[in-house]
């Protein structure tokens, strides 16, 4: 997942909401939790003790302290009616065996069987325990009186019996599982509330963040005078301070160095301009001195010749240039055929013997006839001053993002391009060592070359071809529509 | 530029915290509900305090009615009448003292006839179906009136069920009946 979608599912509002909803839940869940078990804990604790002190009561009032001889069945059927009365109850009463022995009610007399262990100590104390049958949650308790008497001699008659209870404790369990679910509405609800609250809560605390976002990509994307509102006086208040700090001083810095640049580049145009016109006077002399010494031996004024030339070039250069910098070039569009104007590029400099031109005669393309000349020049001397024969220029129609236009592609033979100088051969004043020797280009023909297709519209790159050689490839958008079509 | 946070963010946050909703109590859900325990101890056993009056039943001493005071039950004011049935104690023996009354006897007390009349359904247990009923000694009989004129507003006694001299089911006594054989 990358990009918005991404973010999405990281952004800080979506975890400052989950960390609002993780506490609220939490806490619900703690609160429904609490609530749960001390409501179960007197629910049950009430039920029990309702059916404890039932069975106290019961024996303590139904059990005389002497008894009458041979009534323990009497009194039995006594116990299991007063006690087994209630709904949900049923209570089973057994004699009390005098050997140590352990009576049990017979099966089926209570709802949940009775341990021997469970009989044993009923003989000693109350004692109950819950147990679930089947499902269903039974309270069982046990007891037998105490402080009777009875007979050394007969104390079988007089014995007043052990009672066992068990009591459904349905109706509990059914309360339970109504609270429970209360409680599940109540937390998912709280729940909802909270995912809603946190998503309001985070959006005001993230708006003034969300501003400074905002704020800092249109500062990145050269928007200085960017700026935002201080509200209040916490700790983002300080941040959006600060960054109006930071902005205004990189506004100040950036206004001066783009002063400064301007100015630089002004007075390197000033200064071509200013040469301009001694370099025509020199170079006219300086070629006049040269023919005069041509029979002579006049090496030092040619070489002052070509030099002269040379330097007359190079101040061109720094005008076109500076022409781009400034933003004053203009495009002359015109109709060209580019077989012919390629011809005509080649054909001025004594080139068309040395270039092989492949490419449809009828190809038509909308483009300044000048720059163009410019371009295809540059890439064309290029290749034969430091490329290898053959050189080839090759032009066919191609469309890119479905734009029209035409591509012409400069191949040489030669040693290629160095590796460190194909991302950097298009910027000004580049030459590799060996050029930079023996070339007397200005290193900014390329540049220019570059900066003429940027105005067409149009792209300019350098790689090196496959069998080697430096391949220079150029693509113009504006190729005519046939007749009877209008452009989109 | 990065657009408002999608609706589909809300949905899915709630859906995650759902889910760990639920994985939050899913752990708690085998506890909840009511739980078993084992044997716990609801303190020392209940002390047998009924408040019950003592019961006055007749026993014969030789041939002569003797009172005897037996502890009663609470709700049994007739309970003198079905103690005749039962042996005598250890105690009671050792004083001389016997029951004439037959203990396969059932005697079901009613009181539904005439002021101060107590009726008694003998039953005999078990019951032999050929009429043949045996005849309760005239000292049973004045045990069974005395013992039941002991209760306060019972003054006679009738007997359904009994065989009798007149060879009916219905017998009346009284205790002064017997006063001959009281002591």
């Amino acid at each position: 997942m990358t990009g918005d979608a991404g973010r999405r599912f990281t952004g800080l509002r979506l975890r400052l909401a989950a960390a609002f909803t993780a506490v609220a839940l939490l806490a619900a869940l703690l609160a429904s939790g609490i609530s749960y078990v001390l409501l179960r804990r007197v629910m049950l604790q009430r039920a029990q003790d309702a059916v404890l002190s039932e069975v106290r009561d019961t024996l303590t009032r139904q059990i005389p302290p002497r008894l009458p001889p041979d009534t323990a069945a009497l009194i039995r059927a006594q116990l299991e009616e007063v006690l087994g009365d209630a709904p949900g109850r049923k209570a089973a009463a057994v004699p009390v065996a005098l050997d140590g022995r352990v009576n049990l009610p017979p099966p089926g007399s209570l709802d949940v069987p009775v341990t021997r262990e469970f009989a044993r100590r009923a003989l000693r104390g109350v004692v109950f325990q819950r147990v679930i049958r089947n499902g269903t949650p039974y309270l069982l308790v046990g007891a037998r009186a105490s402080r009777y008497q009875t007979t050394l001699e007969e104390p079988w008659r007089t014995t007043p019996p052990m009672v066992f209870v068990s009591a459904s404790l349905s109706r509990e369990a059914a309360d339970l599982r109504l609270f429970t679910r209360a409680l599940l509405i109540a937390d998912a609800l709280a729940l909802v509330s909270a995912v809603g609250f946190a998503l309001l809560a985070t959006r005001g605390v993230l708006r003034p963040v969300r501003g400074l976002a905002a704020a800092a990509r249109a500062l990145g994307e050269g928007d200085l005078e960017t700026r935002v509102t201080v509200r209040g006086g916490d700790e983002l208040a300080d941040l959006a301070r600060t960054f109006n700090r930071t902005a205004e001083a990189l506004e100040r810095t950036v206004t001066d160095l783009r002063a400064m640049e301007a100015a630089s580049r002004r007075f390197v145009a000033d200064v071509s301009h200013e040469l301009r016109t001694p370099l025509t006077s020199m170079i006219a002399v300086t070629d006049v001195l040269a023919e005069q010494a041509a029979d002579e031996n006049g090496a030092a004024a040619r070489l002052v010749a070509g030099e002269t030339r040379r330097l007359g070039r190079l101040v061109e250069h720094l005008i076109e240039i500076s022409r781009f910098d400034a933003g004053a070039a203009a495009l002359v569009l015109d109709e060209v055929r580019v077989a012919d104007a390629v011809a005509g590029t080649l054909e001025a400099r004594g080139w068309r013997d040395d270039v092989a031109v492949h490419g449809p005669p009828d190809l038509f393309a909308r483009l300044d006839p000048r720059r163009f000349d410019v371009v295809i020049a540059n890439l064309v001397g290029n290749a034969l001053r430091h490329g290898g024969p053959p050189v080839a220029v090759r032009f066919e129609a191609a469309d890119r993002h479905g734009v029209a236009g035409v591509t012409v592609v400069v191949t040489d033979h030669g040693p290629g391009l160095p590796a460190d100088l194909v991302d950097v051969v298009f910027d000004r004043f580049v030459k590799s060592d060996a050029a930079r020797s023996r070339s007397d280009g200005s290193g900014l023909g390329l540049s220019i070359a570059k900066e003429n297709a940027m105005l067409h519209g149009g792209t300019l790159t350098a790689a090196n071809g496959a069998d080697g050689g430096a391949v220079f490839t150029l693509w113009l958008p504006g190729r005519p529509f046939p007749e009877g079509e209008e452009a989109p | 530029m990065r657009g408002r946070p999608s609706a589909v963010g809300p949905v899915r946050m709630l859906f995650a915290a759902t889910v760990a909703l639920a994985a939050l109590a899913a752990p708690v859900m085998p506890g909840l509900g009511i739980q078993p325990t084992g044997i716990i101890s609801a303190g020392g056993r209940p002390v047998a305090a009924g408040k019950a009056a003592g019961i006055t039943v007749y026993l014969l001493r030789g041939h002569r009615l003797v009172p005897v005071v037996r502890p009663g039950l609470p709700g049994h004011p007739y309970l003198g009448l079905t103690q005749l049935g039962v042996p005598v104690t250890y105690e009671e023996r050792r004083g001389g003292l016997r029951t004439e009354v037959p203990n396969e006897w059932e005697m079901q007390v009613r009181q539904d006839g005439m002021p101060g009349e107590l009726a008694v359904d003998m039953i005999e247990e078990p019951a032999r179906g050929d009429g043949s009923f045996g005849l309760w000694s005239r000292a049973a009989l004045g045990q069974l009136a005395c013992t039941a004129q002991t209760v306060p507003g019972v003054e006679r006694v009738v007997l359904a069920g009994l065989f009798n001299k007149r060879h009916d089911f219905w017998t009346t006594v009284t205790c002064d009946e017997f006063e001959d054989l009281l002591s």
